[in-house]
């Protein structure tokens, strides 16, 4: 066959042509499915989400009342402010993340605008991975300022929790290089689950290392 | 945006609606997917009209719109650029029956398998190629200069080309 892609042009175009017609779509109709309702909704879409900007405020300002009244004991109180300092910090960080993703002009020229995407993704790989290896260390002082909250339970006086806080420590540290080691080692065969699979393509490195493939590959393309 | 620059938007897009099937076709062979990403397309269109500028020609735009969602689909981004929701009766608006898919003749149907083997990019510049338009406007849709894209196509011309041929022998010994 000495076809071309010359010759197919053609055919193509012909195809092409067919679909115009084909198409169903009446100005008509699409001026009915674009409702006041469909826009309202799509304004009103923030680039936090309404619960999650709830949960997000209503944790502050509930750290903010905890260490209103427990400034006299210095121990909660810069637990709970760590922890409140955290929350502010992340939730900024993952609120500008969002809002880069959300306001990224699709409109611009392909390599320019899956560059941009692909920047924004390791950037969110890294947020994640931070957060995710960072908090096996760390979650217990959530649960210290909720009982102290809730209960008015300071658990920094008890000397099993101390024995308990010391011990998730040392494990949470311990288990940040076995988590890397295992997700290397075991976490690229097939995975029954999704979320596991995503968590070890993201700790292990794999996921970043694609981007940046990806970004190079954006780059030669571009280059020619 | 004011209800002119809207009613201006669903003429722009009724007047450039072949634009997000012709990307999806060339995207996405499974049909649900399709829809999902015609309604991803006119989403973004719609989102991004108020950054327009009219500095390129409406279809340029629409067709980097398109293949940049299209793209991101295709590389697995789609849920989370998607804002699906206010959109599920539009999807049924736009449907289209798949000519291309039943009525295309073998040289189509080749052509269209070949296709699906190039990656990402490559397939973007056959397929604005084979829609007729020229290097620079190509350039222009995809943000490469003119003579990449004439180098790039040539590679790909003689790609094809050896698919076809492939293609051709592997048929000849089929009984």
């Amino acid at each position: 066959m000495s076809m071309t892609l010359e010759d197919l042009r053609q055919e193509w175009s012909d195809h092409s042509r067919r679909l115009d017609e084909r198409l169903r779509l009446s100005a008509h109709l699409l001026r009915d499915e674009w409702t006041e309702r469909q826009r309202e909704r799509i304004g009103k879409r923030g680039p936090f989400g309404g619960i999650r900007l709830t949960v997000w405020i209503g944790t502050m300002a509930l750290l903010g009342l905890f260490l209103g009244t427990h400034a006299d004991q210095p121990a909660l109180f810069f637990t709970a402010f760590s922890l409140d300092s955290w929350v502010i910090v992340a939730g900024i960080a993952q609120w500008r993340q969002q809002e880069a993703l959300r306001n990224l002009d699709f409109g611009l020229p392909l390599l320019e605008l899956q560059g941009r995407l692909e920047s924004l993704r390791i950037a969110r790989i890294r947020s994640f991975n931070l957060a995710f290896l960072t908090g096996q260390i760390v979650w217990w002082i959530p649960f210290l300022v909720v009982v102290a909250g809730a209960f008015g339970k300071n658990l920094y006086l008890s000397p099993q929790f101390r024995i308990f806080a010391t011990w998730n420590i040392a494990g949470g540290i311990a288990f940040i290089p076995l988590a890397i080691w295992l997700a290397r080692r075991y976490g690229d065969g097939p995975c029954r689950w999704r979320l596991v699979r995503h968590i070890a393509d993201s700790i292990a490195g794999r996921d970043i290392a694609a981007a940046h493939d990806y970004l190079e590959k954006l780059r030669r393309f571009g280059s020619e | 945006m004011s209800p002119n620059d809207e009613a201006r938007f669903i003429e722009l897009l009724h007047e450039h609606r072949a634009i997000l099937f012709k990307v999806a076709f060339g995207y996405c062979r499974n049909a649900e997917d399709r829809d999902d990403l015609v309604q991803e397309m006119a989403i973004q269109l719609w989102r991004s009209f108020g950054r327009y500028d009219g500095r390129v020609r409406f279809s340029t735009w629409a067709y980097r719109v398109a293949m940049n969602v299209a793209i991101s689909h295709f590389r697995g981004q789609g849920r989370r650029i998607r804002d699906a929701l206010p959109f599920d009766s539009l999807a049924d608006t736009l449907t289209v029956d798949d000519p291309l898919a039943e009525e295309a003749g073998d040289n189509m149907r080749v052509l269209r398998r070949l296709i699906d083997g190039l990656d990402e990019l490559s397939r973007a510049l056959v397929l604005l190629y084979l829609e007729g338009h020229t290097s620079e406007e190509i350039a222009e849709i995809v943000g490469i200069s003119p003579g990449n894209v004439t180098t790039r196509m040539n590679r790909l011309k003689s790609k094809l080309q050896r698919g076809f041929a492939h293609l051709d022998r592997t048929q000849e010994t089929t009984p």
